[in-house]
């Protein structure tokens, strides 16, 4: 029993590195004078564009593994009420300090 | 304005009217109680105990509830327990409503709903008086009015000068509404009577041939009946509709027994859909419902009309006039991709594999080959169905996109057209799966601050760069108009 569930415990870790790697890889955030776009998501991608004008709120997270990295979760929120949120994960806090900046004015 | 707002209190009848009300709600236990009463004294003072109580609620609850309106805002305060403060900016305000319920109506009472696009909803001033309540609104709207306006010079003309009389844009005729509800039930109506009758005649078929026939004509009986109840109250709701635009807006009134009067400005419209139903359209009917940024609250399951049951050749005339649109159902579409049809007939073989393929494989396994037959032919009409589906939905598939609107027309049998403003898009979503990108297409959504059918457009399997394509114009021309739930 313990050799398969060490197998498994391997698997399931290697599997989930491979995927958070891929996830990395192809998220990404661009804030430009018209709007802020995030482009994520591995097996369906997904681009989101907000308009400046549309940006309502915003607000940050922090946990506490994320605290300890440096990093910061911010959410853009829109009007919208079929897409409410813009979510950019983990960024580190020069970005916190650009978006809080040119979108909060 | 003087500093300490003008509290108001609800006209004192509420009370009376709240009272009725519950009555009316809870009238089968209510006689059942007067019925045992009669058994023994216990349950009589019960009653009478509850009564008081009753009674006592509802002028504490009027004691406590007022409003005001201020030069900045409405004020709101209820609750006797748990008190409540609402406060709604003027500039706030999405819609205006005047609604007087069937109860309130015979006392000559009517509710003043105010509704912004907070998810706390709207504000219900019940009740005023009839005179006090359109008072109430002309006040809400020429306040609005002189925040957007610089104060003029000389006072005396503003009021001197009288506004142009509404012009009536839309009026329902019953007849339409009455053949459009009716419209709308029959697919239920005909699915139900096929298995309420098969039900009445196999119970009946148990019990002898007659009874067959009179299981049959009862399930006929039940169904009908239940169809005319379920478009009564439609009809009673949305009876006597006009639509007007005028000073105040775009304006709404309707019902027979309980009368609704909606004010909304054009500009917060934020979606406007048009659907007809298979059987509508042979009757050349159509439904025009807007959406708006109000609050979930007010906007969960109430749907905002601007025409219940409008011709066809009206359709274009009535978004024209109502909204400025250029043209509705007679916009030149683009399709989508033709690549869409293969998605689609993906997906139906998907649920064709989980559902008819594996009693297929277990009944031409176990040698059960009439019922292998019968799982043949349901995969034959299956197939028929899908293709016959998927290439219809290609061809209802269309989108009209440049700087100033999106349009959507999509729907096989239930057709419906969204438009929208691009200036009000909120969120553009560009999505796509790995199998659309295997094909080279993907989704387009936009998303509106409006609440209701048609808040969001979700555009499917666009080719690709096309897709970005409108979602850049659609966002350029959002990004370059301030948008504010406000003026």
């Amino acid at each position: 029993m313990a050799p398969a569930g060490g197998v498994g415990a391997t698997l399931v870790f290697t599997v989930g590195w491979i995927l958070a790697d891929l996830h990395y890889r192809a998220w990404r955030w661009g804030l430009d004078e018209h709007r802020l776009e995030t482009r994520h998501g591995v097996i369906v991608r997904t681009t989101q564009i907000v308009p400046r004008t549309r940006v309502q709120t915003l607000t940050t997270r922090t946990g506490p593994v994320d605290r300890r990295l440096g990093l910061t979760t911010v959410v853009v929120h829109t009007a919208g009420t079929h897409t409410p949120n813009l979510v950019i994960p983990h960024v580190g806090a020069d970005a916190v300090a650009r978006l809080q900046r040119e979108l909060g004015g | 304005m003087s500093d300490e707002p003008d509290w108001r209190r609800p006209h004192p009848l509420t009370i009376v009217v709240g009272i009725v009300g519950l009555v009316a709600n809870n009238a089968l236990p209510l006689v059942l109680l007067l019925v045992a009463g009669g058994a023994g004294l216990g349950l009589e003072l019960i009653a009478f105990a509850v009564g008081l109580v009753t009674v006592g609620v509802g002028i504490g609850r009027w004691y406590v509830t007022r409003y005001a309106v201020t030069s900045t805002a409405v004020e709101h305060r209820s609750g006797i327990v748990n008190r409540q403060a609402r406060t709604i900016p003027l500039d706030r305000i999405q819609q205006v409503a005047v609604a007087q319920p069937v109860i309130a109506r015979v006392f000559g009472l009517a509710a003043v709903q105010i509704s912004e696009a907070s998810a706390d909803g709207d504000v219900a001033i019940s009740y005023l008086g009839l005179g006090p309540a359109n008072e109430l609104t002309a006040t809400l709207r020429s306040l609005a009015r002189t925040r957007d306006a610089a104060p003029p010079d000389d006072p005396v003309t503003s009021v001197s000068s009288l506004p142009p009389p509404p012009m009536v844009l839309h009026r329902t005729d019953t007849g339409d509404l009455v053949r459009y509800q009716l419209a709308v039930r029959t697919p239920g109506l005909a699915v139900g009577a096929l298995v309420v009758v098969a039900i009445g005649v196999l119970g009946g078929a148990s019990a002898g041939g007659g009874a067959a026939l009179g299981g049959g004509v009862v399930g006929t009986v039940v169904v009908v009946g239940s169809v005319a109840m379920s478009a009564i109250g439609p009809i009673f709701t949305l009876g006597g509709f006009e639509l007007s635009r005028g000073d105040r807006g775009l304006t709404v009134d309707m019902g027979l027994l309980s009368r609704r009067h909606l004010e909304v400005r054009p500009d917060r419209i934020q979606t406007v859909t048009v659907t007809s139903g298979p059987i509508a359209r042979r009757l050349d009917l159509h439904q025009v419902v807007f959406s708006a940024a109000v609050g979930t609250a007010a906007g969960q399951g109430q749907v905002t009309h601007l025409g219940p049951a409008v011709r066809t050749d009206d359709v274009d005339h009535l978004l024209q006039r109502a909204l400025d649109l250029e043209s509705g159902l007679s916009t030149s579409f683009e399709p989508v991709s033709g690549l869409t049809v293969r998605r689609f007939l993906f997906r139906a073989a998907g649920a064709w594999a989980v559902t008819l393929l594996p009693w297929l494989v277990v009944t031409v396994a176990t040698g059960a080959l009439g019922d292998a037959l019968i799982a043949g032919v349901l995969t034959v009409v299956w197939s028929s169905v899908a293709v016959a589906w998927a290439r219809e939905r290609f061809r209802r598939l269309g989108v009209a996109v440049d700087g100033d609107r999106v349009v959507f027309r999509h729907g096989v049998l239930v057709h419906r057209l969204t438009q929208l403003a691009s200036a009000n898009a909120q969120a553009v979503v560009v999505r796509s799966s790995w199998f659309q990108r295997r094909l080279g297409l993907a989704d387009l959504n936009v998303s509106t601050a409006g609440v209701g059918p048609g808040h969001a457009v979700r555009i499917p399997d666009l080719p690709a760069p096309r897709a970005a394509e409108l979602a850049a114009i659609v966002a350029r021309t959002a990004a370059a108009t301030r948008w504010e739930l406000t003026r």
